[in-house]
């Protein structure tokens, strides 16, 4: 695209043109609540990733401590028991992230290659996959994902959770990437591939994919968010990660009755929920409007 | 006598992400009372840009310095709403996609007498009588029953038909047409020129004729002006302009185009290369990289319009003489 | 072209009718476009057969149909005397290698997010014949530089793009290319030089053209026979310098003649046959002969009888001389230009 196409008086203009991702990169810096919270979101992960490594206690240790509200040795406090917060809350947001991101890594491959081949093949095979769609949608995610998860299947293995969630967070992802695909398949390179030669396999995985990278890596953001709200309920609700490890949700879950008399037990995990997924929000935002050519404007 | 249209020393900027867009770069020309001019182009030349301009359509963002003088008042700094005035009473518009220039909802005869009604303080079943009229003039078949389809139940050729009609609503002094044939198949493309030439008869309107096609421009211009990197490179009339190009570009343009009326031709003539970007233009004259008479001169100074043997016939190259009887074999091959 | 020799691509009765459907949940079909109605061709072995109409006449369908990228509704397309209509896309395959083609918009028909190199191995690839010295070779035939074949198609001007165009379609050598409008969205300037192009490389590679264009001057520079569409049927097949000095049927001299050609004094003075009305729907095309609703002979000077004729019967392509078929049932021969 031409950083002027989408004016019709400028089009005209043979302005050097620039790579995709140049264009993309450029738009998304303009964003400024976008970069805001890419720049928070990155030292939340730091906090969570690293924090462990430097900071003296683990989350697991007992200390002497009991009860402690924030203070130097311990910035978020401690617990009943004598945790420490602060490296509870780094372990559950490592957990929670890390959950969060394989939920929004199942749910995007599978519903981008399904709303990719409900799109290509149209037809009836498109009915019944977009029907199957319907049918997930309706469903209570956090509900049903309680119902399977306290079926102990994987037991409290966070991979359990991931793929629970990322089973039912696809059919958003098949639907956004089917109304691309819906486009890009009546495109002529398209029908050029075609003429090569090319199957539907090769069509979808080098063409199809490919040009709708956009529209997923905004969706995918988007399913991190719901990820890490979906973890912090099933955990609320006492079917996610199970003591003696530890996730924002549960954090939340077992502090829930300290929130008059120990608040910081409770406010610094969903804090850092709500930070997280606001974060993400607005990354999926500024990077929906990068990828929109639309966005394209001249400068004042 | 004033001309009709002066266009003095125009230069249209566009600032973007990359930089600022040069889009016309000091062009001056004159359209007197009646005149045909054709401004022929390829895309990027500027010459839609500098219509637009003429109209005061261009964006906000754009920035224009210059001089635009219509029956000798100036048109440049006017508000929106005064030039609104001017536009479609006396100079219409007509555009290459007639269905953005026509609102679905109406029909046509509404919107052609409304056109009407917008300059002039008549009855409305005067102006509905108006439009069955202007619709026969443009060559529409059933004038009085036509008046009321809506656009989408007319074919392109029929939509151009109609916005010529509304553009001659108001007798215009001047119609400014920008590639008004090329979204058209042929045989349309000669239905519609009919009716624009039947509207220039009907309103004795001057008309700048603003495409890329040469044919078209041979068949329905007294005047030609050549565009090319935003400026005129050359001016003159129908006949100096295809007989006797003194630019190479025309040249080319006129070497490179295959012709329905010769056969048997060997080859065509490409002008090679491409047009420059309208960003950082380099000194020295913008054809240069694509010109195979180009010298060191060519480089250092970009040559102004300068009269050639006839004082009408301007060509902007340092070495037209050395054109006057150049083929685009000889130059170009 | 010899007479005598098979032609490569011999197109018989093909037929190509879209489904109209009723909106609403139950798209019921409620009729057909007709789109392509029992056209018949040859091309010959390092021939262009120009294909020229106007918008919908079925120019571009027949090109798809030559390719079986569209499913036939019927007729046959012989590849090399082989039918190809009825093959699977399996089957397809080997004769992708021989028949390609080239689009109109060399914006769309390139895959964005590959690079030059990609686009133009991808053929290859396709086909297992993948070499690098091959993209090298490809790029520098149709007249690029083999070191911007890592730079993504859109850094490219249109003329460029359209050579890239080019080089993916050549790169399995196949014997016939379908160009379909190649030259259309390029500035006048640029034409000229892909016109050239391709024909140095029918010379070098002796190729086969379906050139399909709607302009007619590229078509009288390039074609050596050329066949004229209107509404799905061909109703005038003639060598290229027959048909523009003899055209017989009513729509081909419109045609020609609605042509503007660049050059002032030959335009002031030229004879232009102007058409009335608008091409017909083709979900119910005219009766017997489809121009006959446009048609200034039929309008001004056939008598009744003679136009019932029209209305009724459907002209077929009759002989006028050697190889110039015109279906009018009153056609003569004028020289426009």
């Amino acid at each position: 695209m031409s950083d002027t196409a989408a004016r019709p008086t400028a089009e005209t203009f043979t302005v050097r043109e620039r790579t995709q991702s140049q264009l993309v990169l450029r738009r998304f810096l303009r964003h400024r609540a976008a970069v805001t919270s890419l720049v928070l979101f990155v030292v939340v992960a730091l906090f969570a990733y690293v924090g462990p490594l430097l900071w003296k206690y683990s989350y697991t240790d007992i200390t002497d401590d009991l009860s402690q509200p924030p203070s130097l040795g311990h910035p978020f406090g401690t617990d009943l028991i004598g945790h420490d917060t602060m490296a509870q809350v780094m372990r559950g947001t490592q957990q929670s992230l890390k959950i969060a991101l394989a939920i929004a890594l199942i749910g995007t491959v599978l519903g981008a290659l399904w709303g990719a081949i409900a799109g290509l093949y149209r037809g009836k095979l498109d009915f019944l996959m977009m029907r199957i769609v319907d049918v997930v949608l309706t469903l209570p995610t956090i509900a049903v994902a309680a119902a399977v998860a306290a079926q102990g299947v994987g037991g409290s293995q966070w991979w359990s959770i991931a793929v629970i969630l990322g089973a039912l967070t696809w059919p958003y992802v098949s639907r956004v990437v089917r109304g691309v695909v819906l486009s890009l398949r009546e495109q002529e390179f398209i029908e050029a591939a075609r003429a090569l030669g090319a199957g539907n396999a090769r069509i979808i995985l080098r063409h199809l994919l490919p040009n709708a990278l956009g529209a997923i890596i905004v969706v995918a953001t988007l399913t991190i968010a719901t990820g890490i709200l979906g973890e912090a309920a099933l955990s609320f609700l006492g079917v996610g990660v199970q003591a003696p490890d530890t996730s924002l949700g549960l954090l939340v879950s077992i502090n829930r009755d300290a929130v008059n008399t120990r608040p910081w037990l409770f406010y610094f995990p969903g804090l850092l929920i709500i930070l997280i997924a606001l974060t993400i929000n607005f990354v999926g935002d500024g990077l929906r409007d990068a990828f929109d050519p639309k966005q394209t404007r001249v400068r004042q | 006598m004033t001309a009709l249209l002066e266009v003095d020393d125009l230069t249209v900027a566009f600032p973007t992400e990359d930089g600022v867009v040069q889009a016309v770069r000091g062009v001056s020309y004159q359209v007197n009372r009646g005149d045909a001019v054709g401004i022929v182009g390829e895309s990027g030349s500027g010459k839609s840009v500098t219509s637009m301009a003429v109209m005061g359509l261009l964006p906000r963002s754009a920035r224009i310095t210059g001089s635009i003088r219509l029956m000798g008042e100036e048109l440049l700094g006017r508000s929106d709403a005064e030039m609104s005035k001017i536009r479609g009473s006396k100079v219409a518009m007509i555009f290459q996609d007639p269905l953005t220039s026509l609102n679905p909802v109406y029909t046509v005869g509404t919107q052609i007498a409304e056109a009407v009604l917008a300059h002039k303080d008549v009855p409305k079943s005067r102006a509905m009588k108006r439009a069955v009229e202007l619709l026969d003039i443009v060559g529409i078949p059933n004038p009085s029953l036509r008046v009321n389809s809506y656009p989408h139940e007319l074919s392109g050729g029929m939509r151009q038909r109609i916005v010529i009609a509304i553009a001659m609503a108001n007798d215009p002094d001047l119609i400014i047409a920008d590639e008004p044939t090329t979204a058209l198949d042929v045989t349309v493309q000669a239905q519609v020129l009919e009716a624009l030439e039947a509207a220039r008869k009907a309103t004795g309107a001057a008309l700048v004729l603003i495409t890329h096609d040469l044919g078209v421009i041979a068949g329905h211009t007294d005047r030609v002006n050549v565009m090319y990197a935003g400026k005129l490179v050359e001016t003159g009339s129908v006949d100096e302009i295809f007989y006797e190009p003194r630019m190479p570009y025309t040249l080319g343009l006129l070497g490179s185009l295959p012709r329905i009326d010769e056969s048997g031709r060997p080859r065509l003539i490409p002008i090679t290369g491409s047009p420059p970007s309208l960003l950082n233009l380099p000194s020295g004259c913008p054809f240069l990289p694509r010109c195979p008479k180009a010298r060191d001169r060519c480089a250092e100074v970009e040559p102004e319009l300068t009269a050639t043997t006839n004082p009408r016939h301007l060509a902007a190259c340092h070495f037209h003489t050395e054109l006057a009887t150049a083929t685009a074999e000889e130059v170009f091959a | 072209m010899t007479a005598d020799a098979s032609p490569i691509i011999s197109v018989r009765g093909l037929v190509k009718h879209f489904p109209v459907r009723s909106r609403g949940v139950v798209r019921r079909r409620i009729g057909d476009v007709h789109a392509v109605c029992g056209v018949d061709f040859d091309i010959f072995s390092h021939e262009t057969l120009g294909l020229v109409g106007e918008s919908g006449c079925g120019k571009t369908t027949t090109g798809r149909l030559l390719l079986n990228l569209l499913p036939a509704t019927a007729g046959s397309v012989l590849f090399e005397g082989r039918d190809i209509v009825p093959l699977s896309r399996a089957q397809m395959r080997p004769v992708r290698r021989e028949m390609q083609i080239v689009f109109q918009d060399p914006y769309a028909s390139l895959d964005p997010r590959m690079t030059v190199n990609e686009i133009i191995a991808e053929p290859l690839r396709i086909h297992g014949l993948y070499a690098r010295d091959k993209v090298r070779d490809l790029l520098q035939m149709v007249g690029l530089s083999p070191e911007h074949g890592n730079r993504y198609a859109h850094e490219f001007s249109g003329g460029q793009r359209q050579r890239i165009g080019v080089a993916r379609a050549l790169a399995l050598r196949p014997k016939v290319l379908v160009l379909d409008e190649p030259v259309s969205a390029l500035d006048v300037s640029i034409q000229a030089g892909v016109v050239n192009l391709l024909e140095d490389l029918q010379d070098e590679l002796g190729l086969s053209y379906l050139f399909i264009s709607h302009d007619l001057s590229v078509v009288r520079h390039i074609a050596d026979r050329v066949a004229v569409m209107y509404l799905g049927r061909i109703v005038e097949t003639a060598p290229v310098e027959d048909l523009f000095r003899n055209a017989a049927h009513p729509y081909t001299q419109a045609l020609i003649s609605a042509i503007p050609v660049p050059d002032p004094r030959k335009e002031r003075s030229r004879r232009r046959i102007l058409l009335s009305g608008d091409v017909p729907s083709p979900v119910v095309p005219p009766s017997g002969c489809r121009f006959r609703t446009r048609c200034p002979k039929f309008a001004d000077r056939l008598s009744d009888d003679e136009r019932q004729k029209c209305t009724t019967e459907i002209p077929a392509l009759t002989a006028r001389g050697v190889g110039h078929e015109t279906a009018c049932h009153f056609a003569e021969a004028l020289t426009l230009i």
